[in-house]
């Protein structure tokens, strides 16, 4: 019986990115996420018995490059060489582009593929395989590079891949499931996708997904995958995400008032803290539904946001990213003043020289900011245009809210 | 208010040019005035304003017709009537009715509601600048008008009060060149993160260039450390040489000294500690010497200091004569128990016979005691032998102590007082 611990897409250091991050005592707690997410692979890979660890590429992050990182992860290593388990690498996207990735002096238990593939005997009938990224883009498929699988042995393929990328995005080493499945290895430990995928199991061509979330668009609890070869191979989920994201809709469309909104915050989110796979969660909330109280709402979201975040910090595990009020006014627009100014300024927001005038303003801003950012936050025209229109509605929705919150 | 007639009499490069619109009423009261540019729309607009409030003190359409020459009329319809106004160019009482006579400024602002000759312009004649202008001050609510306008659009004054607040708030968070605002902190703080991370952090080209620079360093130092230590070999070489160049000099000029006496053996083949002990045997063995040689002079002294007793000179041959006897008597003595047991025994043989004899008891008494009286005295006499021989054996018994008097001397000599003795026998 032989156990291997398969892990992707690690991205040590990399920072997590929310809003509710503004907490600092959040901030102590999961600032190295990553890294814890990283020591728990290496607890289990301990506790298990394993005798590897496989890590299918971008180990690190393109844009960290610390020595301390590297420092980290040579002693995580040496922890598992003094228990005698061999660590299998194969770079990914980001590691190829990571200098950092040349500067590594790792123990000798690791083994790190090169860009032209190879082949390595773990044990009497386990034969690893691998091929790693050469440089930053592998726009053809790395699959023929892969030798023959060892007959009557148990194979296992490493390979860093967007398997077939969605249309508009970069192209990394991409291949068809079905190629992976006919090439008659029995395990493909896959990488790049952060999030878990089990494509198939007969054989098994497994997408672990990233240990560790960064972000809302990384949502939910995140694991490494826990291979057993005996007569079968079989496979498992092994917990390691510190803390996760999650994106929470409460439909607010029967609440009455402003106490029944409360007893409904409170309750779901100490619902979700009940279900809490990870130690922590940091939520987006999102209030929906057709209210009369949309007006209201909207104008006191301020208020609703602090009380939505209060509610999450007194469960002790769940954390306020932020609050997305998605309502839409129940009552049939009246002929108020109000009503009719709404009617002008939405007109007035389709107007071309308001959007000029708007786009100045957010450059303005926007030249305050850094530059990587700026980069972040506007990557191209079309962005631009979607914040500006964002943006406007935004306001214009939050100004006739208050508005009517004098009026009415 | 309504206007139904304009009349440019003298005005810009109008002369006499009337427009008319008509009395109201009819299927449409909107009228558009176009033309080619140059054509005059504008300055018919500023002919109208000018016949409401007046020729300004700078007038710039006066340049075909003089100032003073400058006329413009109209009809407004004012609450349903219409009546006829003319403007001239004077300072006062410019305002005309139809038959000339002067009316008050109020006949006309009364019913435009007291709007400011700006005011008016702002809001009702709007160029292309203008209506941009003034539409965005409309949107914004900026401007007294602005505002004026906006609450009276919207029907409430309230509403500004939100809007400052909007506005309060957006320039709390952003303000151009601001130092308070959420932004400006924002700002701030991410520089001081940046600072700080580039303050601790290593990054991999720093890293490179550390490792290059330690290597650089081991091996620099590895390289001292041997200079260091050929460098200490080398002082150690020549501390030594220093400190024995003195000895060097030392050492020729006693090779200079030695030289005279190159007959002489190196070295000479005698434990000096056996010469120690022989020289200190011979200090004791000179003072033993002196000792001794002291003794014998005062030996001597003593030897000549003795005076010889003549008169017990002559007893020496009675002594030795004395001796003789004394040396017979002590043999007897010596054979006297033997020969006593055998008198016993004679006489117990005779006592024996006697009875055997038969004689009477008397003589056996008498010739019993007799013999007995005999020995009695006998052994008296034996007794006064002995005292003479205990004398002269205490007298040899000193001589033998003082070895250098010879015991004759010794026993004429007067006996030494005890002192003398004492000295000669011990010191």
């Amino acid at each position: 019986m032989i156990r291997i611990l398969h892990t992707a897409d690690v991205h040590l250091d990399s920072p997590l990115r929310s809003l509710a991050l503004r907490d600092p005592e959040l901030r102590d707690r999961i600032q190295t996420a990553s890294r814890v997410a990283f020591s728990r692979i290496v607890d289990s890979a301990l506790d298990e018995d394993a005798a590897a660890l496989l890590i299918s590429g971008d180990l690190f992050d393109r844009a960290v490059r610390s020595a301390q990182t590297a420092a980290f992860l040579t002693v995580q290593l040496e922890r598992l060489r003094d228990d005698g388990i061999r660590v299998f690498y194969i770079k990914g996207n980001h590691d190829a582009d990571n200098p950092l990735t040349g500067e590594l002096s790792l123990p000798e238990n690791v083994h790190i593929f090169d860009g032209r593939g190879g082949k390595i005997q773990l044990a009497d009938n386990v034969w690893i395989h691998g091929v790693s990224f050469a440089n930053r883009h592998a726009p053809a498929s790395l699959l023929p590079k892969f030798q023959a699988p060892v007959a009557g042995a148990v194979n296992i393929a490493m390979l860093h891949t967007s398997l077939a990328s969605p249309e508009g995005h970069d192209p990394y080493a991409p291949c068809a499931i079905g190629d992976l499945t006919a090439a008659g290895f029995d395990y493909w430990a896959l990488g790049h996708v952060h999030r878990r995928q089990v494509h198939s199991s007969m054989p098994w061509v497994i997408m672990p997904g990233t240990p560790q979330g960064r972000d809302i668009g990384e949502p939910g609890p995140k694991s490494a995958t826990l291979l057993t070869i005996g007569e079968t191979i079989c496979t498992k989920e092994i917990p390691t995400s510190v803390v996760e994201f999650l994106r929470m809709r409460i439909d607010v469309s029967d609440v009455e008032d402003d106490d029944a909104l409360r007893v409904l915050l409170r309750q779901k989110l100490r619902d979700k803290a009940q279900s809490l796979v990870s130690a922590s969660a940091v939520i987006r909330l999102e209030l929906t539904g057709r209210t009369p109280r949309c007006w209201q709402m909207l104008r006191d979201q301020d208020f609703w946001t602090e009380i939505a975040s209060e509610y999450a910090r007194e469960t002790g595990t769940l954390w306020l990213d932020k609050v997305i009020f998605n309502l839409s006014d129940s009552t049939a627009p009246g002929h108020s003043a109000t009503d009719e100014l709404a009617e002008i300024m939405r007109s007035i927001r389709e107007d071309a020289h308001f959007t000029r005038t708007c786009r100045t303003e957010i450059e303005d801003i926007l030249n305050e900011l850094p530059q990587n950012r700026r980069e972040e936050l506007v990557p191209d025209e079309t962005a631009m245009d979607r914040l500006v229109q964002d943006i406007a509605g935004m306001g214009t929705e939050r100004i006739l809210a208050c508005m009517k919150g004098v009026t009415s | 208010m309504r206007i139904a007639q304009l009349h440019l009499e003298f005005f810009g490069h109008f002369t006499d040019k009337n427009l008319d619109f008509r009395p109201a009423g009819h299927a449409s009261d909107f009228h558009l005035i176009y033309g080619l540019n140059e054509a005059g729309k504008t300055t018919i607009m500023e002919a109208y304003l000018r016949l409401l409030y007046g020729f300004p003190h700078r007038e710039p359409y006066e340049f075909q017709h003089q100032r003073k020459n400058l006329r413009v009329s109209g009809i407004l319809e004012i609450d349903g009537q219409p009546r006829l106004f003319k403007r001239l160019p004077s300072r006062n009482d410019s305002l005309r009715d139809i038959d000339d006579v002067t009316l008050p400024e109020t006949a006309i602002t009364a019913p435009l509601g007291g709007l400011s000759p700006e005011d008016y312009r702002s809001l009702l004649c709007l160029d292309d600048n203008t209506i941009e202008q003034g539409g965005e001050d409309i949107a914004n609510a900026r401007g007294e008008l602005g505002k004026i306008l906006f609450s009276a659009t919207a029907g409430i004054a309230e509403l500004n009060a939100v809007l400052e607040q909007a506005r309060a708030k957006a320039s709390d968070l952003y303000k151009k060149r601001a130092r308070t605002t959420r932004i400006a902190e924002l700002k701030r703080e991410i520089r001081d993160v940046n600072d700080n991370i580039r303050n601790i952090n290593v990054n991999v080209h720093a890293l490179r260039t550390l490792k290059t620079a330690l290597d650089d360093a081991r091996h620099e130092a590895a390289q001292a450390q041997k200079a260091l230590e050929r460098l200490r070999a080398e002082q150690n070489r020549t501390d030594v040489l220093r400190r024995a160049l003195p000895n060097l000099g030392e050492l020729d000029q006693l090779v200079d000294e030695i030289a005279a006496y190159s007959e002489y053996p190196d070295r000479i083949d005698i434990n000096p500690e056996e010469l120690v002990n022989m020289m200190t045997a011979r200090g004791q063995a000179d003072a033993e010497l002196q000792r001794l040689k002291d003794s014998i002079g005062n030996t001597e002294q003593a030897r000549a200091a003795l005076v010889l007793d003549q008169d017990r000179l002559a007893l020496a041959d009675q002594l030795d004569q004395l001796d003789e006897s004394h040396s017979r008597m002590q043999t007897a003595a010596s054979d006297l128990p033997r020969r006593q047991r055998e008198h016993e025994e004679a006489f117990a043989e005779m006592i024996h016979i006697a009875r055997d004899l038969g004689a009477p008891r008397t003589v056996m008494r008498l010739g019993l005691s007799h013999p007995r009286r005999r020995s009695l005295r006998l052994r008296t006499c034996v007794t006064r032998c002995a005292r003479p021989t205990r004398i002269r054996r205490g007298a040899r018994a000193r001589s033998k102590l003082c070895r250098t008097t010879s015991p004759r001397k010794r026993r004429r000599s007067k006996p030494c007082s005890k002192t003398r003795l004492k000295r000669v026998l011990w010191i």
